[in-house]
């Protein structure tokens, strides 16, 4: 027991003082965490004891509480991203304020964010000052969902707030083996469209080929089973790393699985969806290729689709304040 | 004569946004001048010493780089100019430094004098340099430069932990802009006008661009927000070249193309020659932002 109380690890995600496992399931003595003090986490919080002047808004991920003030002041859409760890969840979410500060995504304008430091942090490792060799994104170290907020119109429409839920890809793998997890999981009860994404790197992989789909159908399954889906949410299958696809010796027998996967979705699932739609996207190609946010106009466009009615007990798109918060809060209505 | 009303403009911009030679020019244009032709005059100087604002004037007369004065590192310079109406207009320039702003992004905090200013605002003049802006190059952008130019990146390259100081210059002014009509600020203002800085360097290139395009092409995040965003801003957007070319840089005496635009600079008659100021007109009158933000 002594030993165990002595381990450490910078990653305050990880758990390996109390089970003794790697949350990356790295060996330790691979683990680039594995030894080190607890690292405060980079967020403006931990500057706040200097403060001395008028404390501004953190810009940081948004929490249960603060997603649901955003969502009560007009249209608004929220939108689950559902991936095991490291398939390009935070990425994808990233990609769409990195092209924003390029110009406008197809149709779709820029107005405003209110998690702009927290999309900043996000994209860092795919900027060229991160001197990083290929594009990356810092894996999602959550304790619970949080959310990144983009406000967004058609020229001369009104304005829609976009709420996208990032949380622990492990979380997600989790459900996986244990269906009772999903009950912590507001943002998928919540969600207008959930977003199940498909790591293209590991499907152009020979080894991990034939995994890749089984575990996203697994996901899919537990959330089913576990009561999470409710009022038939649309549905966004996404293909991501389509560069690496693209750069792999048989791109094709990659497409070809994942259309494999979107008909086996279908098949066993397409009840409990209003709507399933498959997406190819490189969100942050390692090269010139692809541009950067290849597909991500095409599934933005369908994020911002009004969801159709639901068969039974419809969720109501705008209702009290107390619902919007109750429901992402997972507190009975 | 007597004060019917008073107006408040609040001078805002990141570091090296061109605020300080604004003031030297300005200070020029309505004090030293006394430019008859100027929309609006000078009426006060409050709280600073003369000497400040003279000092910042000589060098800029004398076309040679500012320097960090005691003015540039913190010093708030509070003038009263008026209209032809004898209205009273507060131009404050809380922090000539611009870190205070840069703070706003990166700490997340306003200093209490800079709010109070903008909690009475009626209108912003944004500094951007329109030189020297940051923008986001992705990883494989850099590499392929890098490829491109036969260097490539070394594989062992260590890579860098991410700073806020690193954002894009649009995502820190959208941010600043956002952060004014937060709760713990609510400025008031509605007018914005952004003056795009060292002009010259923009119109070297391309002559007949105008202020708002070169803003739409270079910043688009600011440009979509501006646009669209839920703030309520009502945009104008300038151009100025307050120095008219290359000044004299402390210590550097070799660069030809430098010492021709100083001898350029100092050959004109007038120094207010040197002010272009694109409206998108072309104009001259450095306080034409001012008194559209109060009028």
């Amino acid at each position: 027991m002594a030993e165990i109380a002595e381990i450490q690890c910078a990653n305050p995600a990880c758990k390996v003082r109390q089970d003794g496992k790697c949350v990356e399931g790295l060996e330790k003595d691979k683990c680039a965490h594995y030894g080190k003090p607890l690292a405060a986490p980079a967020s403006p919080s931990a500057a706040e004891a200097d403060r001395h002047g008028i404390v501004l808004p953190s810009g940081d991920l948004l929490d249960q509480e603060e997603a649901s003030q955003v969502l009560r002041r007009g249209v608004s859409r929220v939108i689950a991203v559902v991936a095991p760890k490291e398939a390009g969840k935070t990425t994808l979410i990233a990609s769409v304020f990195e092209l924003f500060l390029r110009g406008p995504i197809g149709p779709f304008q820029f107005c405003g964010s209110r998690t702009m430091y927290a999309f900043e942090r996000a994209c860092h490792p795919s900027r060229g000052v991160s001197r990083n060799v290929r594009p990356k994104t810092e894996r999602t170290l959550l304790t619970t969902v949080k959310f990144y907020h983009a406000a967004l119109c058609r020229a001369g429409g009104p304005v829609l707030d976009l709420v996208v839920a990032d949380r622990n890809g492990e979380d997600y793998g989790t459900a996986a083996d244990d269906a009772s997890a999903v009950e912590e999981f507001v943002e998928i009860s919540r969600a207008d469209t959930i977003t199940f994404l498909i790591d293209g790197r590991q499907l152009a992989d020979p080894v991990t080929r034939s995994t890749v789909g089984s575990e996203m159908l697994a996901i899919v399954q537990a959330l089913v089973d576990g009561g999470a889906i409710e009022g038939r949410p649309r549905v966004a299958l996404v293909l991501t790393k389509l560069d690496d696809i693209e750069r792999s010796d048989d791109s094709e027998r990659a497409k070809r699985d994942f259309v494999k996967i979107d008909a086996k979705l279908r098949e066993l699932h397409a009840d409990a969806f209003g709507e399933i739609r498959s997406f190819e996207v490189a969100a942050c190609p390692s090269d010139m290729s692809l541009p950067l946010g290849h597909g991500v106009a095409d599934l933005l466009a369908y994020w911002e689709e009004t969801a159709p009615q639901a068969v039974s007990q419809p969720a109501p798109h705008v209702s009290s304040p107390t619902r919007f918060m109750h429901r992402l809060q997972g507190t009975p209505e | 004569m007597t004060e019917t009303s008073e107006g408040s403009v609040v001078i805002c911009g990141l570091p090296a946004s061109g605020k300080t030679t604004f003031l030297a020019a300005l200070w020029y244009v309505v004090f030293d001048k006394r430019d008859p032709n100027a929309l609006l005059k000078f009426d006060s100087l409050i709280g600073l010493d003369h000497s400040h604002l003279n000092e910042i004037m000589r060098r800029w007369l004398q076309a040679k780089e500012q320097i960090h004065t005691e003015v540039a590192s913190g010093k708030m310079v509070l003038m009263n100019l008026k209209d032809g109406d004898d209205h009273k207009i507060r131009v404050t320039f809380p922090d000539l430094s611009g870190e205070s702003f840069q703070e706003m992004w990166e700490a997340r905090e306003c200093d209490p004098k800079l709010a109070e200013l903008l909690r009475e605002c009626d209108g912003i003049l944004l500094f951007v340099h329109a030189d020297k802006i940051k923008r986001p190059i992705g990883v494989a952008e850099t590499t392929q430069q890098a490829t491109g130019l036969g260097g490539g990146v070394p594989a062992t390259a260590s890579p860098k932990e991410w700073h806020p100081k690193d954002a894009p210059t649009a995502v820190q002014l959208v941010e600043m802009l956002q952060m004014l009509r937060c709760d713990a600020l609510q400025a008031p203002a509605r007018r914005l006008a952004v003056v795009l800085s060292a002009w010259d360097k923009v119109e070297e290139d391309e002559p007949n661009i105008r202020p708002d395009q070169y803003l739409a092409r270079e910043l688009p995040l600011l440009d979509q927000y501006l646009r669209h965003g839920v703030d309520g801003w009502d945009v104008r957007v300038y151009g100025l070249s307050a120095q008219g070319g290359d000044f004299e840089r402390d210590g550097v005496t070799d660069d030809e193309a430098r010492n021709d635009s100083v001898a350029e600079i100092r050959a004109l008659d007038d120094a207010s020659e040197r002010i272009h100021l694109m409206t998108p007109e072309l104009s001259n009158d450095l306080t034409e932002p001012i008194a559209w933000l109060t009028e």
